[in-house]
């Protein structure tokens, strides 16, 4: 570690919750409604445990590697070769995740705040701002991170207590009325929006106090479980279960309802739009980061600068593949969702199998 | 032209006076004057007009020739004839001459190893007066002057502190200009003060003449808009500042103090904020941060909801402002561009001319052309309206680099606007952001406390908190001494 930045544990704790909560939030409490009805919230404490249980895999793997960078523990594990090629294809995960990403937000962009606008203009153009964040550097997103932390979820609180107004909370019941079955095979919605927190890997080598890695990340999974509970809660509430699963972006529906009479502003969700699009743009520029990194160690490149430059095209083209967004939520089905949770459970999982057989109690891995 | 200065000072005056004649050749206001000790020969040297003449009189020329005679050793004219208390002895010809060029008299007495350097700098200068850019409502009248010695006394008499350093550097080939910076030892940042000592010793340039070359030659990142660095003419200011691990830099000739580091927060603070009741003053504080935020925005919303996002404000109010529009030429994108640019004409203009006629431009601009505008249709009513408190709104922050940085990210974010409606001000807000997240100022993040946040740090941000809540120096500077109250 040439630098000689350190993150504090607020850095992580508000890097993780901005990098994982994104862009699923606006579509999430829909699919769980299909699924369990008014269960949702049950069905994402239990992705909240699972991800923690992740999360915990992830830092012991970092741990019993001396903290040292991602794409170097794969090489050190499976060899130069064999690991350059997980850490690509982790790249490529983080690429096609990353277009997902921009493509759902330009089409909620285009459909609530610029109708006329061309997507391939407004991709373009959320590319190079990523391009303008991710130059800075580490710190400057770990900073971005922290301060982005406030001005998103201050504004979510105000904005759940103008709902109180118009929300039912007897439309929460019945409670736990689902087959078992039903919530297991509503798990996989999780993974879209649990997903994110695989940035620990690219933050927790540079964080200062190492002993609070596990407070840190616990706290950030607990918020973000809460954060995903009330909005999905709100929208129960707001709409009962049978109309939440036909809307397509229920949360935004939800806040499109805000009506406060005498108020200056009529539709809340052009406003609120404007302010989500932060929600976006953390996502977007950690993982966008991640992979940049990881391309930028897979080939040993002096500079981060050279590797976004290879990945932009790639981002574009993906997020450009489906021709509108059924092919885009058919994009983001069961492939992408297997693809998912082999990159951020299976292969750290295996990896750090194959670091305990390997080398029964040996010295850990030197950091370059 | 290389600059020959001979270092050795001769035995003899006559040679040392013929020696400087020839130096400082075509120079009217160079005085030699020439007298006897005794019998030694002796001569001052002086820059008439900088030198304090009724000293050199009384106290120096006419001891020394009323009581010359008793004087039997030549060392003993110092100790026991010069009747002035500042004189030093030098042993350099070009030590002496720096000396004599700010203001101190050159003294030459024959058969001496060296010369004498006799304190008599006195020159015209403007009493310590209000400074007429950061006015308080309750707080100290004084403000800093153009001569760097009255400056350090202000800031000394609010610091009496053994520990407090005022260290000196003499910066300028040519203007030899004296900089001074102060800080408590104890409780400053080492890793900071090095940092600024090495980039202060770098400077290499032919003249300083304000303490804006310093400020910019020291800077961190000198593309960005905004000030690293925070200038006041507060000598209560600076010492404030000092007190909370800081910096402070004075430079000759120049009213304002350099404050390094700095941080956003820091340029929002105004000494009011600390003299004032505290729930006043966080309400001030609330005002200020939400007309900023206005001031940054308002035109850019106005080209938006009014070219793109028309359905977010009220039916009526979006009928009442195409009513209002009707008859207008231009787009609503050019019509802020004008305004705006009109109002940046104004400004520059009233801070150019002299006051007396600053105001009557101010009228003409404001009143008239603004009136005779909105008839003749040129621009609607509500644009007046919105360049206005704008105006107003970008005024209320205490520090004018700020305000002038944010005009210009406003321009920007007008034209962000008028491409991409709503979406394109959060990216000009974000990209905002992203800049001043990527800014340093010696080290310290420019948006501390904002980042990498502490607690205690926000007792001092958003608002400002009882003062008996103030126990700990700001974490974020990393000073040495933690705590400031028990």
């Amino acid at each position: 570690m040439n630098n000689k930045y350190a993150v504090s544990t607020f850095g992580v704790f508000a890097s993780i919750i901005v990098a994982t909560v994104g862009i699923g939030t606006f579509s999430y409490p829909n699919e769980l409604s299909q699924f369990v009805g008014t269960d949702g919230w049950f069905v994402i404490i239990i992705g909240g445990a699972v991800s923690y249980g992740i999360i915990l895999i992830l830092i012991k793997l970092l741990q019993k590697n001396n903290w040292s960078n991602f794409t170097l523990i794969l090489k050190n594990n499976y060899g130069n070769f064999v690991g350059s090629i997980f850490a690509l294809s982790f790249a490529i995960y983080c690429i096609f995740s990353m277009a997902i990403g921009i493509r759902t937000f330009v089409e909620v962009m285009r459909m609530y705040l610029l109708e006329k606008t061309p997507t391939e203009f407004l991709i373009v153009i959320t590319l190079l701002i990523g391009v303008y964040i991710i130059r800075g550097g580490l710190d400057t997103i770990i900073r971005f991170n922290e301060i982005a932390f406030w001005l998103m979820f201050i504004p979510i609180i105000v904005v759940l207590f103008l709902l109180l107004n118009n929300s039912d909370f007897t439309n929460l019941f019945p409670i736990m009325s689902n087959k078992p079955i039903e919530y297991i095979k509503s798990l996989p919605v999780n993974i879209y929006i649990f997903k994110g927190f695989e940035i620990l890997l690219l933050i927790l080598p540079f964080m200062k106090v190492k002993s609070r890695v596990k407070k840190a990340t616990f706290c950030s999974i607990t918020f973000i479980m809460v954060f995903y509970v009330l909005i999905f809660i709100f929208t129960l509430a707001v709409f009962t279960k049978y109309q939440n699963s036909v809307l397509l972006w229920p949360t935004i529906t939800m806040i499109k309802s805000i009506n406060i009479p005498g108020s200056f502003i009529e539709r809340w969700d052009g406003i609120v739009m404007t302010m989500w699009i932060l929600f976006y743009f953390t996502t977007f520029i950690n993982s966008f980061y991640f992979s940049s990194d990881i391309i930028k160690n897979v080939f040993n490149l002096k500079e981060t600068k050279l590797s976004y430059i290879v990945i932009l095209p790639f981002i574009y083209l993906a997020a450009l593949y489906p021709e509108n967004l059924l092919e885009l939520n058919d994009f983001r089905g069961v492939f992408f969702q297997s693809f998912t949770m082999i990159m951020i459970a299976l292969l750290p999982l295996i990896t750090l199998i194959k670091g305990f057989m390997s080398k029964a109690g040996g010295g850990g891995i030197s950091n370059n | 032209m290389k600059e020959c200065i001979n270092d050795q000072i001769y035995l003899k005056t006559e040679e040392n006076v013929a020696y400087l004649k020839e130096l400082l050749t075509n120079n009217s206001d160079v005085v030699f004057r020439n007298f006897f000790i005794g019998k030694y020969s002796c001569a001052l040297v002086y820059i008439d007009g900088m030198g304090d003449k009724i000293l050199l009189d009384d106290y120096v020329l006419q001891t020394v020739m009323l009581r010359g005679k008793y004087i039997s050793d030549v060392n003993q004219i110092k100790d026991k004839l010069l009747t002035v208390s500042d004189i030093k002895e030098v042993k350099k010809m070009s030590e002496g001459i720096k000396s004599v060029l700010s203001g101190d008299t050159f003294m030459f007495v024959e058969g001496l190893d060296g010369a004498y350097v006799i304190a008599t700098r006195l020159w015209p200068a403007r009493g310590v007066s209000e400074p007429s850019g950061e006015t308080v409502i309750r707080g100290g009248r004084d403000g800093f002057t153009e001569t760097i010695r009255f400056n350090t006394a202000l800031v000394r008499r609010r610091i009496r502190d053994t520990r407090f350093k005022v260290v000196s550097r003499s910066l300028g080939v040519r203007s030899k200009t004296d900089v001074v910076f102060m800080y408590i030892d104890d409780i400053v940042n080492k890793e900071v003060l090095q940092e600024m000592t090495e980039r202060i010793d770098k400077i290499n340039i032919d003249a300083i003449l304000d303490s804006g070359y310093v400020e910019q030659l020291i800077e961190d990142n000198n593309m960005s808009p905004f000030p690293q660095t925070e200038n006041t003419e507060r000598p209560d200011v600076v010492a404030a500042a000092i007190y909370e691990g800081r910096i402070a830099i004075l430079v000759d000739n120049s009213p304002f103090a350099i404050i390094v580091p700095a941080t956003l927060p820091n340029l929002f603070q105004s000494p009011d904020d600390y003299n004032q009741r505290w729930i006043f003053s966080s309400v001030v504080r609330f005002i200020r941060l939400i007309s900023i935020f206005i001031s940054l925005i308002l035109p850019s919303l106005y080209v938006a909801v009014t070219s793109f996002n028309t359905s977010i404000i009220p039916t009526k109010l979006a009928y009442f402002i195409a009513a209002s529009r009707e008859g207008v030429p231009f787009p609503a994108f050019v019509e802020a561009i004008i305004m705006e640019i009109s109002l940046a004409f104004l400004l520059e203009s009233v801070v150019r001319l002299p006051k007396p006629i600053g105001a009557t431009i101010g009228i003409v601009g404001g009143l008239i052309i603004g009136q005779a505008a909105v008839s003749a249709g040129v621009v609607s009513p509500i644009m007046i309206i919105i360049v206005s408190i704008t105006a107003i709104t970008s005024f209320t922050t205490p520090n004018y680099e700020i305000t002038s940085a944010f005009r210009l990210v406003r321009f920007i974010l007008i034209i962000l606007s008028s491409i991409l409606g709503l979406y394109g001000i959060m990216i000009g807000l974000i990209l905002l952001l992203v800049h001043l997240c990527k800014l340093k100022s010696f080290g310290i993040p420019y948006l501390s406390p904002l980042v990498n946040p502490n607690l205690d740090d926000f007792k001092d941000v958003l608002i400002r908190a009882p003062l008996n809540l103030f126990k700990s120096r700001p974490k974020y500077m990393g000073t040495s001494d933690k705590i400031r109250q028990r």
